[in-house]
């Protein structure tokens, strides 16, 4: 009895954070690339965060493999090349 | 476009100065120039990006010009048990989120995404340049 009462509150509580929780997380989920994870799954939230902690680290891993590179590009390149980047500004 | 501007001056400025640098050294300045110039277009409206800027000694640094008025204070909204630990490797992913609410970790999480994702576009359009304008030596 006690515990149908103290069910009863927490979901009481957790109805309206679940409700931001949902947003917040297909907001997120909309900046994901497609995954095929399901939209309204809720016990899909935690699996939407692990897509989105592999998602970011794969986007810096992708920034450090072109800082490599443009590095060796730079290297390599004549001066002509700093005309064309000067290019590129104007 | 400004993340173009600024990381474009930038790559410029560091083929000036770096001719005689390791490849490793040129690697990391690129890259720092990457992160500075993601945040420098987002301006100090995010915490990450000031997280970034912080990091970065800059000469007459970047100031949160306009006060953010204080937010009514909402319960913090938390995760599920499940969901913490996600939380938690996303707050050390995601620069200058430590200690947030997961509210506002999401929302930052988003607006971060976003602008890597630019990021990358604009270096991946970068190489491809120099490299249909490169002539190799042999």
């Amino acid at each position: 009895m006690s515990s149908r009462r103290n069910r009863a509150r927490q979901s009481g509580s957790s109805r309206i954070t679940d409700e931001q929780i949902n947003d917040l997380v297909s907001k997120l989920q909309s900046v994901l690339p497609e995954a095929g994870i399901r939209r309204n799954d809720r016990a899909s939230a935690a699996k939407v965060l692990q897509e989105t902690c592999n998602y970011i680290r794969s986007l810096h891993r992708e920034v450090d493999d072109l800082s490599e590179r443009l590095s060796k590009l730079l290297e390599e390149s004549s001066s002509d090349q700093a005309a064309i980047i000067r290019s590129l500004l104007m | 476009m400004i993340m173009a501007f600024h990381f474009l001056g930038a790559l410029s400025h560091i083929q000036k100065t770096t001719t005689h640098s390791t490849f490793v050294f040129r690697c990391h300045r690129i890259r720092c120039a990457a992160y500075t110039s993601m945040a420098l277009s987002t301006g100090a409206h995010s915490a990450w990006s000031r997280a970034l800027l912080r990091q970065k000694p800059r000469r007459g640094s970047l100031r949160k010009r306009t006060v953010i008025l204080q937010r009514p204070r909402k319960r913090a909204v938390r995760l599920e048990e499940d969901c913490q630990d996600g939380a938690d490797v996303l707050r050390r992913l995601v620069p200058g989120c430590d200690g947030m609410d997961s509210a506002e970790l999401l929302d930052e999480t988003a607006d971060y995404i976003r602008c890597l994702e630019e990021q990358v576009s604009l270096m991946r359009s970068i190489v491809n340049v120099i490299s249909l304008n490169f002539n190799p030596k042999s």
